[in-house]
């Protein structure tokens, strides 16, 4: 009886160490190659760079190197203000949408779209309603008279179109959590409001925003990560620029990896950004799990 | 009827200008493929709609080899989620089905979860050296073996939610008749779960067709796929392409509105790790 309880306990592995092998080889494993190159001098477009161990002499370049401070800053900023709209953006459209009830998924549908599609699709799609001479959106601008913009060829507006767009793309992403949450607010907690007389503003911040608490924490778990490995929208607009203007950790990272072919430097720099996710990561899920 | 406070025109109104927002850029870069060059570069002619043409999808298919990149982003999207399901139900039923110890189970399942913050710039650079001294750089296959382990992970964290919808009682019921585990998995979770199943294949089949930054490090021009393709050929020369914009991000997008708007409601789960269930 013994033998056969022991057996039951080791049945799972059959079936869960396949792709727990291939996850870790392939996807874990390489972050140790990394660590190790992050120690050398590699260069991968100049020969006459030899390769050889530098110590931590590539982080402590990191470290002192302007233009990684400049990313990081314009990460956080990046961050920060697209997550906010997002929240604010999502939370008007579900209270919107909350008491349609005929075609709601009709409605659900269009919004999910900007999320679903190609990232690098959005990407050009910015780069083509951003146009400052054939653009829509500087076409729409003059039909009211407003000053013509150089949206992202301008180191002012640049990283404002990126948040612009970036809260175009995922805004129905609150949107839909949001609107998800509300639906299960039990109805006798309005009820209960409205026979104490309670307002449209009142409710909304005694009830509905505090009951959804945890489905805020989760959309900004999820969006503050997103926005940390922003890559794909910012690269196909503007490599970074111009003059370092939209320059996120990222972008950054690929730059010197893959532009510059400093493989060794690059290594470290994507180090460096795995603790900063791994730290963010851990903090975060903490919250939410103190919330729970 | 618990926001009464708007009224209903004026919320009909709000609602029809934040689909105009969202839709309206979709639109013009879709029409931007049945414009040439020239009507685009005319600021007089911006939303006019009088000169649209065939003839630059015409000459993307004959001279841009574009159906040779659909091939590679087909081949790469079907067989990675192919192999992806087949690694990840397994593992997803082995999690949430079988006797293991609790703790094992709990931090597996946020090994699989914690694998999604995982920034993919962190692993490219290693992966790039060794595909480079293994010969597997700028080929599709080593590029679908990235696609895999990067998809695994979340596949798993999903399907472990769906099967844990089924009643333990019917597996239960099962052992009694001396069902074994290979069955249990293939009569009963399987059929049971079907349509979290399929929603998970349409999510990682979206993921791996939007991908773009391991795609960009490790194919060339031999096994370049549509995003890539799609940032070269708009980028070609001196001034940028708009209507092969048009063109390689109406190819990307209308599979995936097809299937978001076809497998709405389980994407949106999908999209929030599981959180939405309903």
């Amino acid at each position: 009886m013994k033998l056969r309880h022991n057996y039951e306990y080791t049945v799972w592995k059959w079936y869960v160490f396949p792709a727990l092998f291939l996850v870790l080889l392939v996807g874990i494993g390489p972050l140790f190659y990394s660590l190790f190159i992050s120690t050398h001098q590699y260069n991968l477009a100049k020969v006459q760079i030899p390769y050889k161990f530098v110590g931590l002499k590539n982080y402590a370049f990191l470290f002192t190197d302007p233009h990684v401070w400049n990313a990081f800053k314009l990460t956080v900023i990046f961050s920060t203000a697209s997550v906010s709209l997002e929240l604010i953006f999502g939370t008007f459209m579900a209270l919107l949408l909350i008491d349609v009830v005929r075609g709601r998924n009709v409605f659900r549908s269009l919004f999910l779209i900007p999320m679903v599609i190609t990232p690098i699709a959005v990407g050009l799609m910015g780069r083509y309603i951003f146009d400052d001479a054939v653009g829509i959106v500087n076409w729409v601008f003059r039909l009211f008279d407003l000053p013509r913009i150089i949206w992202y060829g301008n180191t002012k507006s640049a990283l404002i179109t990126m948040i612009i767009l970036d809260v175009w793309e995922w805004s129905s992403f609150v949107f839909l959590i949001v609107l998800a949450g509300l639906m299960g607010i039990p109805n006798e907690y309005y009820e209960a409001a409205k026979v104490e007389g309670a307002g449209f503003f009142a409710v909304l911040f005694r009830i509905t925003l505090p009951t959804l608490r945890n489905v805020y924490l989760l959309a900004m778990l999820i969006r503050i990560i997103d926005t940390f490995k922003e890559f794909d929208k910012v690269y196909i607009m503007t490599k970074g620029g111009p003059d370092f203007a939209t320059d996120l950790i990222t972008i950054r990272n690929y730059t010197i990896a893959f532009k510059e072919f400093n493989i060794g430097l690059g290594s470290a720099f994507s180090i460096i950004i795995l603790i900063v996710m791994i730290l963010l990561g851990t903090f975060l899920i903490r919250v939410v799990q103190r919330a729970d | 009827m618990k926001y009464k406070t708007v009224a209903s025109i004026p919320k009909f109104i709000l609602i029809g200008l934040l689909l105009v927002l969202f839709l309206s850029p979709i639109i013009f870069q879709i029409i931007s493929g049945f414009k040439n060059l020239g009507t685009i570069y005319d600021p007089e002619q911006i939303v006019s709609l009088k000169h649209l043409t065939l003839k630059v999808w015409k000459d993307a298919v004959r001279l841009q080899r574009f159906l040779f990149y659909l091939r590679n982003s087909i081949l790469a999207t079907v067989i990675s989620t192919t192999i992806v399901m087949s690694f990840a139900i397994p593992a997803a039923f082995g999690l949430s089905k079988l006797k293991m110890n609790e703790k094992t189970r709990r931090t597996l399942s946020f090994e699989f979860l914690a694998m999604r913050m995982l920034p993919g710039i962190a692993v490219i650079i290693p992966i790039f050296v060794v595909y480079k001294k293994i010969g597997l750089l700028y080929t599709l296959p080593g590029l679908i073996l990235i696609y895999i382990v990067f998809n695994i992970p979340l596949a798993t964290w999903l399907l472990e939610g769906f099967f844990k919808e089924v009643p333990d009682e019917i597996s239960e019921a099962a052992r009694i008749d001396g069902c074994s585990s290979s069955m249990e998995l293939t009569r009963i979770i399987i059929p049971l779960s079907a349509p979290g199943l399929l929603s998970v294949t349409i999510l990682t089949f979206i993921f791996i067709w939007n991908e773009f930054m391991f795609a960009s490090v490790l194919t060339t021009s031999s096994c370049r796929t549509l995003p890539v393709w799609a940032a070269y050929t708009t980028y070609q020369h001196f001034i940028v392409n708009y209507s092969m914009l048009g063109i390689s991000s109406t190819v990307m997008i209308v599979p995936v509105i097809i299937f978001a708007i076809l497998m709405q409601k389980y994407l949106v789960r999908g999209l929030s790790f599981g959180a939405i269930k309903e």
